[in-house]
């Protein structure tokens, strides 16, 4: 299991990545980050909520109540122009810790 | 019998009395709820097997209480971390007090009779000499708060020429007698001191 502090400083950069894919809802959120992580990372699902409402006070998203296909209620977020900032600032700094820990790894066992 | 409705209904309830605000977020969490259920029972869970699963997995009223309590409030509008809520604080002190001082000049500017005689005296050339950089302050101050880092510069450009103005102006006053500083005195100084520090740039990285 993935420790709590990265799945907390890890939940901003994913809401954004998969909210730059279109607008999307919490509950949808989740499962797409519970399946592409195959379970790993498990969020408890109400703390979602206070991450997107956070976002939309910084002005990252914004959000509209919605109807799904089946007719129930929906909040849907989506992501705005400085969510799109935030968003290539995650990926620049995140990749860089990344290359630095495959750089030490590398040297360390190759 | 379980009966799923009013099962939902008392967690509602409870969501509420610890503290969960309706319509929002109680909403969006029962709708989330709702789907997470539904999901379940799709996945051949009985109603109450599903129920408790999905309110499991949504997590304490104690804790939502708490993270939605650090996403909202006063000081996530100021800003959202430190350097943010400092240099916001400082927009809106900055605000204040450009303003002041600005209003103040023109209404000395209106009041004074230079028009008729054309006569520039040293006052009326210390009020063009002013306005203009306190005008600045006021839309330095705006950009600020609205959060361009870079307009900090020019209140720190105020603080020092205010902090080097206020100074003279307090030996000026009590010259050739002892100097004695005054409460007023040293809060707007202190003012432009902390201006200066905590609005200064962040330390530049060393590279090799």
């Amino acid at each position: 299991m993935i420790r709590k502090e990265l799945v907390a400083a890890s939940a901003e950069p994913m809401v954004l990545a998969i909210l730059a894919k279109g607008e999307s809802y919490g509950y949808a959120i989740i499962q797409e980050v519970k399946s592409r992580s195959e379970g790993r990372l498990n969020w408890t699902d109400g703390m979602l909520y206070p991450v997107l409402h956070r976002m939309e006070r910084r002005g990252l998203i914004k959000a509209r109540w919605g109807e799904s296909e089946t007719g129930r209620k929906r909040k849907y977020y989506s992501l705005k122009k400085d969510g799109k900032a935030a968003m290539s600032q995650h990926h620049e700094q995140w990749s860089l810790v990344h290359s630095v820990l495959a750089g030490l790894k590398k040297e360390n066992y190759v | 019998m379980f009966d799923l409705e009013s099962s939902i209904t008392a967690w509602r309830r409870h969501m509420l009395a610890s503290g969960i605000q309706s319509p929002v977020p109680l909403e969006e969490l029962e709708v989330h709820l709702r789907e997470e259920i539904s999901r379940r029972m799709e996945g051949g869970a009985v109603e109450r097997e599903a129920f408790d699963a999905a309110v499991a997995a949504m997590g304490s009223a104690t804790s939502l209480k708490a993270e939605f309590r650090k996403a909202g409030g006063f000081w996530v509008w100021l800003g959202e971390d430190r350097p943010a809520r400092i240099h916001r604080t400082f927009a809106l002190l900055w605000l204040a007090f450009c303003c002041w001082i600005f209003f103040n000049l023109v209404a000395a500017l209106a009041a004074t009779p230079f028009i008729s005689n054309l006569r520039l005296t040293p006052d009326l050339y210390l009020i063009f000499f002013f306005a203009p950089i306190f005008l600045r302050g006021i839309i330095a101050a705006i950009r600020l708060f609205g959060g361009n880092r870079k307009e900090a510069r020019i209140l720190r450009v105020l603080a020092i020429i205010g902090f080097v103005f206020s100074v003279g102006q307090i030996i000026y006053r009590h010259m050739p007698v002892a100097i004695v500083v005054s409460y007023p005195d040293v809060l707007v100084l202190a003012f432009y001191g902390a201006s200066l520090y905590l609005m200064r740039s962040p330390k530049k990285s060393v590279q090799n």
